[in-house]
């Protein structure tokens, strides 16, 4: 009985986690005279916003509104994909042996580096604005994806991540490697990245996820609108838009599901693996 | 579950994937497919100079030129006193020779006017009137007129029932006409008889290069036809690409002018179009299209121009006819190789929200100085949508990157900061030695001796009601006094009307309050704030509110400012007998003529300056600094100079009232007295008011003229406080909450602001 | 786990040749190896991230626009700036309440979840579902719940309560936190999970068979061994809780209500103000809070590690 009241709770808390999801696709499946009318009490005087759990009736106009007829919306989208693609790649190609050498490297100051890393990661974004700005634009790198994307990937945040996985891989593994003739790069490349590839992936996940939604820089560094990405188009819809805006929404969300989804599997081994420890 | 996640992963994947590809498609048609626009920027020298060509004596308006077949460039005019006439341009090309004047058979009876007139290459002509044969006829008809070379009129059977809009004629001397809802048709001149072309009948407008006729639809496609055949031509996607890609609006804004016009050169071989971004050349069913004259340098792009005929002439350079506030122009664009294509001097001016008036501006500075190009930027258009804070944020980074602009339009800044930051230089000096202005206005904007910012326009805070409240109205207590007076009246009038909620009341009183609420130390009095909440409330019919929607969402929005708090959206109710009490501001010349209406066709109506918890208050508007961290000072400081002219001031776009006194008095004598309002519910056909308006006399004028010279006191242009005050007004009006809890609640808000 | 035991037996074979090397320095030669591996990201860490930091900390000692030497001035005045001590309060408290009710909600519940149960996964990712997310979606979810006349005063009426806009009264602060805790508790949850699933259950069994109760096993043995996931997930958590600024800036502006109102807000409208002296002094300040409180979870982590 116990365990059922239990598992009870936990639905409710589950049903409660997903539904901003479920308001999402249920509204950008009503057509505008539906969702307008149960919005309508945030707008009059009166009775209460009352949001269905599955639409009247459902229809497709927002998609076909936003996929057909608002040709921005696909340039955005590329722009949000050729960021955080970017910045991942970028992550990938300093960060990772980046953890590795922080993970199995023995130089010296290597744990007050490290500090400093974690330091670093946690500075908000406004504090580092201004300056960041005039970095860029020394190197010209204004309203230029480019720009955005090395701003980006030098962050510490998946060094970090990755640096737990790559400290729970075996230092006898390494030496055993070693013994056979491999040289540190191959030991990194044959031993520590498969190894430690589910951390890799859960940091790329988080990152995309991240990266995906970001706001602040996009908003900042890139002038040119026909650079935007696809989070700087939502923030502006207002409550007669509300159409666009879910569906919008959806178009966002559902990259960052897809990646999501297939790299839980890898994400929660990856942690799985790392906690445990020999 | 994890090939239930497979499955689903890649259903989404898909999902994603077709409607990418869907998206693509339209998307790329936006690309343009491969067409290049060549700005043709990559010389540095060569551009088109403007000059305007001198008109014969008189002219008032011209409705069309022509190029005839031997090269000489021909225009149709009437004068000031309504004659009509043909020119041909002579070899000097500064003087023109009459060929005829318009014989006045057409006049049948008084109110026959001459609605348009075409040139034909050929030397012939058509001319339209319009008018009423008796004085008692219902509707307006028109006749159609045909004049050959040496101008003997005839007239032309009419077989068209629709009215027309637009003329045009080929180069083979065909003319065409464009009638309401029909397809582009042409005129056999003899019969009068009608060929439809096989152009649908949702025309915008047309126009005709060479032999070929171009159309424009209401959704803004641009198609070619054969007038021979009537038949549509294929479509040039690269002409239409281009087009968009330009940027030029092509929505019909008025009969006269045309937002896009064509035409070819002698080879048959280029195409020309023109519009507010410039003149351009594409060369036919080729996929370059070049600019050749770039709206931004030259009047082409100022928002009070349009165009309404254009032709090459033989030494390449163009003719266009244009129209602006000023009236009718002959514009004149020849090559110069020696100016550099783009000017050497450029002057960077910021702004949050767009701007007519300086827009007009830029125009008439970049013609007097050729080699300087003022470039505007504005921070929030329509299709961007960022909010004002993000904008600023962006506009602070440049700035202190040292790439800010050089010269500033600072409504909607936080003003206040950027002066204690020592970010705008004092321009007290420039300012004095401009001629004319208004000195209780710069005075009044002074802080400590220096001048930081200048307002280009103000409004004022006026009230209007019959006199005898008005006299008893001297502030905001008493205002309130006689708005209870009146709701104890019997009267069947409201007060106010019924569309104004508590925050547009607000903004109607804002300007004339604002100024008594802030404190030596920059703080808010929560008092004087009690206060003023206390009276709307005591204004405010709630009774008769009518509670429409109204969104208050735009409130940060400088553009809203306008419509919420201007006098001029209520007289006219206050016309039609339907409430009785109007104030707010006026920041144009067209509402003193509506004010004045009233007061001549009422009995005991009038309107007066509104002091309300300030007195002689005035709302600065398009305010200009220079930022003291710009290289080029002295340009920037040219410009605000120029700005400050009578010529630059007689800009009216009704943002505000100049500040410079002659360019008040001559905006004021040229108000002329055609012009009628109206406006109704479409649902609801008793709710139409209408009023005509009518000139308002000098006695009118001056009064204006002196409250213009009492104001001395600038209305808080900060927009945390205003926003923050528009918002409890509501629910304040509304008796939700106690005035005291809105003061408070203000004060809580700003507070932080100004803890900051 | 088949890749581990095939390790296992490569292992196997290799110790036997290690033993002999067991007492080799190797390592000295590669000592400076393992830099070159994080020297790229090194280099750009210091041209993005450390220039950038640098400049800050030299533009909290100078006037804003002008450029001049202030020395400490800036930090006087930030202290003595109310709207500071206000969003640092705020700051702090959205960290103490936060931070340690999600880590708690969060532990509960994997603790409660048992990865033998079914629909275990499906609960998992639909915890998870939040942090995909953007952000901008959610704020107009959260508009209409919490608006005067939104869902969740339709539901307090429902039950006879009075409805208020709660987005502008204290409750704003728990909206914040409850935002927060919602987008991270799936995140977090799975990170117990997978600590929880490193205990040996060797451990437990030995435990009760000595006759350890539920709660003592808990006390004795799940907590202790739980400290390095708790560096972890906090350093995570606090990390996240920064960027619920976003949210509370899109739904609320600039100038939310108080208890609302965080560094992040400040920090943000003082950079539209172009008060770059105050930021950048308020920002140092920030930056050496986090530092000492990051040491301080170090020291307890690596205490926890032996």
């Amino acid at each position: 009985m116990k365990r059922k009241i239990i598992l009870f709770l936990l639905a409710f808390l589950a049903f409660v986690a997903v539904y901003p999801i479920c308001f999402l696709f249920t509204g950008a499946l009503m057509g505008k005279g539906e969702w307008s009318q149960s919005l309508a009490a945030m707008s009059g005087d009166s009775g209460y916003v009352q949001f269905p759990l599955l639409p009247l009736f459902p229809t497709l106009k927002s998609y076909v509104e936003l996929l057909l007829d608002s040709p921005e919306f696909f340039v955005m989208f590329w722009n949000s994909v050729k960021l955080a693609g970017g910045i991942l790649f970028g992550q990938f190609l300093f960060g990772v042996p980046a953890a590795w050498g922080f993970a199995k490297g023995h130089f010296p100051f290597r744990k007050g580096l490290f500090t400093v890393y974690i330091l670093l990661m946690m500075m908000p974004f406004q504090v580092l604005m201004l300056s960041d700005y005039l970095i860029l634009d020394q190197f010209h790198l204004l309203d230029t994806h480019l720009g955005i994307i090395l701003l980006s990937a030098f962050s510490t945040f998946p060094v970090f991540i990755m640096y737990r996985f790559f400290d729970g891989v075996p230092d006898a593994l390494i030496d055993a490697a070693k013994l056979d003739g491999a040289s540190s790069l191959q030991v990194f490349l044959y031993v520590g990245i498969p190894l430690g590839s589910p951390g890799i992936i859960s940091a790329m996940v988080l990152g995309f996820l991240e990266y995906w939604n970001m706001i602040e820089q996009p908003m900042t560094f890139l002038k040119s609108k026909e650079l935007w990405p696809l989070s700087l188009y939502l923030p502006n819809i207002s409550l007669e838009e509300a159409g666009a805006a879910f569906a919008a929404s959806v178009m966002a969300l559902i990259p960052a599901i897809f990646v999501f989804m297939a790299g839980q599997d890898y994400l929660e081994k990856g942690i799985v693996a790392a906690a445990i420890k020999e | 579950m994890r090939k239930g996640k497979k499955i689903i992963s890649f259903a989404l994947t898909a999902a994603l994937a077709i409607g990418t590809l869907a998206g693509c498609g339209s998307g790329k048609g936006d690309e343009g497919s491969g067409e290049k626009v060549d700005t043709g920027r990559e010389n540095t020298k060569g551009r088109y100079l403007e000059e305007d060509v001198a008109l014969p004596e008189n002219t008032d308006r011209i409705y069309d030129l022509v190029q005839l077949e031997d090269g000489t460039m021909r225009i149709a005019t009437s004068d000031t006193d309504g004659r009509e006439a043909v020119w041909d341009l002579k070899e000097d090309g500064a003087s023109w020779e009459k060929v005829y004047d318009m014989p006045q058979e057409w006049r049948c009876s008084d109110s026959f006017y001459m609605g348009n007139v075409t040139l034909s290459p050929k030397g012939d002509a058509i001319a339209l009137t319009s008018g009423m044969l008796e004085a008692d006829s219902e509707d307006s008809e028109q006749h159609y007129y045909h004049l050959d070379a040496s101008g003997a009129i005839n007239e032309i059977p009419d077989l068209s029932e629709e009215y027309t809009y637009f003329m045009d004629y080929t180069r083979d001397g065909v003319p065409l006409i464009l009638r309401q809802n029909c397809p582009v048709s042409a005129l056999n001149t003899d019969t009068g008889e009608l060929t439809e072309l096989d152009s649908g009948s949702d025309i915008a407008f047309f126009s005709v290069a060479g032999n070929t006729v171009y159309t424009v639809t209401y959704d803004g496609e641009v198609l070619s036809y054969d007038p021979k055949t009537g038949d549509p031509l294929p479509k040039d996607e690269n002409l239409a690409d281009s087009v968009t890609q330009s940027g030029m609006s092509l929505s019909l804004t008025n009969l006269e002018t045309m937002p896009l016009i064509f035409c070819e050169d002698k080879t048959e071989e280029n195409l020309f179009y023109c519009g507010s971004a410039g003149l351009y050349r594409h060369v036919k069913n080729g996929t370059v299209s070049e600019m050749l004259i770039n709206g931004e340098l030259t009047s082409l792009g100022s928002p009070d121009v349009g165009v309404k005929a254009m032709e090459q002439a033989e030494d390449e350079s163009f003719y266009i006819v244009g129209k602006d506030s000023a009236g009718y122009k002959l514009m004149h664009y020849t090559y110069s190789k020696d100016v550099s294509t783009v000017p050497d001097t450029e002057i960077r001016v910021y702004a949050l929200y767009d701007n007519s008036e300086i827009r007009q501006n830029i125009t008439q500075y970049q013609k007097a100085n050729p080699d300087v190009f003022v470039n505007l930027e504005v921070g929030i258009t329509e299709d961007n949508g960022i909010t004002a804070s993000d904008a600023l944020k962006t506009l602070g980074t440049e700035i202190m990157a040292g790439n800010g602009p050089d010269l500033l339009v600072l409504d909607g800044m936080p003003v206040d900061s950027y002066i204690e930051k020592g970010l705008l230089e004092d321009v007290s000096d420039l300012v004095e030695s401009s001629e004319g202005l208004f000195d209780n206005l710069i005075s009044a904007m002074k802080q400590d001796g220096k001048l930081y910012c200048v307002p280009l326009r103000i409004g004022l805070p006026l009230v209007e009601a019959e006199t005898s409240y008005l006299d008893k109205i001297q502030d905001l207590t008493t205002l309130a006094d006689v708005a209870e007076e009146m709701k104890a009246s019997d009267s069947e009038m409201l007060v106010l009307s019924k569309y104004t909620n508590g925050a547009m009341l607000a903004a109607q009183l804002y300007d004339a309050c604002s100024p008594a609420w802030v404190k030596e130390d920059g703080t808010v009095d929560q008092k004087k704030l009690e206060e003023f909440y206390t009276q709307i409330a005591r204004i405010f019919d709630r009774d008769e509110y009518d509670e429409i929607n109204m969104n208050l969402m735009g409130m940060g929005d400088i553009s809203l400012h306008d419509y919420q708090s201007s006098i001029g959206g209520g007289v006219l109710e206050l016309y039609c007998d339907k409430i009785m009490l109007n104030m707010g501001n006026i920041t144009n010349l067209a509402t003193l003529s509506m004010l004045y209406t009233v007061n001549q066709d009422k009995e005991g109506y009038g309107f007066k300056y509104l002091n309300g918890q300030a007195e002689n208050a005035f709302l600065p508007k398009i305010m200009v600094g220079i930022n003291s961290k710009s290289e080029q000072k002295e340009e920037a400081g040219g410009f605000l100079q120029f700005l400050l002219t009578k010529e630059a001031q007689k800009a009216d776009q009704a943002t505000g009232l100049p500040v410079q006194e002659q360019a008040f008095d001559e905006l004021c004598d040229a108000w002329s007295d055609d012009g009628s309002i109206g406006v109704g519910d479409a649902n609801d056909p008793d709710s139409f008011l209408q009023m005509d308006m009518k000139k308002p006399d000098q006695a009118a004028i001056d009064q204006l003229k002196e409250y213009i010279c009492q104001a001395d006191t600038p209305a808080i242009s900060n927009e945390i406080i205003r926003e923050a005050v528009l918002k409890q007004a509501d629910d304040c009006v509304l008796e939700k909450i106690t005035p005291e809890k809105a003061a408070k609640e203000v004060v809580n808000q700003v507070n932080l602001y100004l803890a900051e | 786990m088949k890749k581990r035991r095939n390790i296992r037996l490569l292992l196997h074979a290799k110790l036997q040749s290690f033993s002999k090397l067991k007492n080799f320095r190797g390592y000295k030669k590669g000592e400076w190896t393992g830099f070159y591996f994080v020297l790229p990201s090194f280099l750009g860490v210091i041209i993005f991230m450390l220039l950038p930091f640098c400049d800050v900390l030299r533009r909290s000692f100078l006037g804003a626009v002008s450029g001049t030497w202030v020395g400490l001035e800036n930090y006087r005045t930030i202290f003595d700036n109310t709207a500071f001590r206000l969003a640092a309060g705020n700051t702090l408290r959205f960290e103490m309440v936060c931070i340690p009710l999600l880590l708690l909600i969060s532990l509960l519940v994997a603790l409660v979840l048992d990865d033998k149960l079914k629909c275990t996964q499906l609960l998992k990712s639909c915890f998870l579902v939040p942090m995909a997310i953007p952000v901008a979606s959610i704020v107009l979810l959260w508009r209409a719940l919490f608006h005067e006349r939104g869902m969740f005063s339709g539901f307090l009426h429902f039950l006879n309560l009075p409805g208020e806009d709660w987005m502008n009264t204290p409750w704003a602060f728990w909206i914040l936190v409850f935002s927060y805790v919602w987008k991270n508790l799936g995140y977090d949850v799975v990170l117990w999970m997978a600590g929880l699933a490193g205990i040996p259950a060797n451990l437990y069994e030995a435990a009760q068979v000595d006759g350890a109760g539920k709660w003592q096993c808990f006390w004795h043995i799940t907590l202790p061994n739980l400290l390095p996931s708790l560096f972890t997930i906090t350093v995570l958590s606090i990390l996240n809780s920064f960027k619920v600024f976003r949210e509370a800036y899109l739904v609320a502006g600039n100038y939310p209500h108080e208890s609302m109102y965080l560094l992040q807000h400040l920090f943000n409208n003082w950079y539209r103000d172009l008060s770059m002296d105050k930021m950048s002094a308020a920002a140092v300040i920030n930056a050496g809070v986090i530092f000492l409180l990051v040491l301080l979870l170090k020291r307890a982590w690596d205490f926890g590690e032996r």
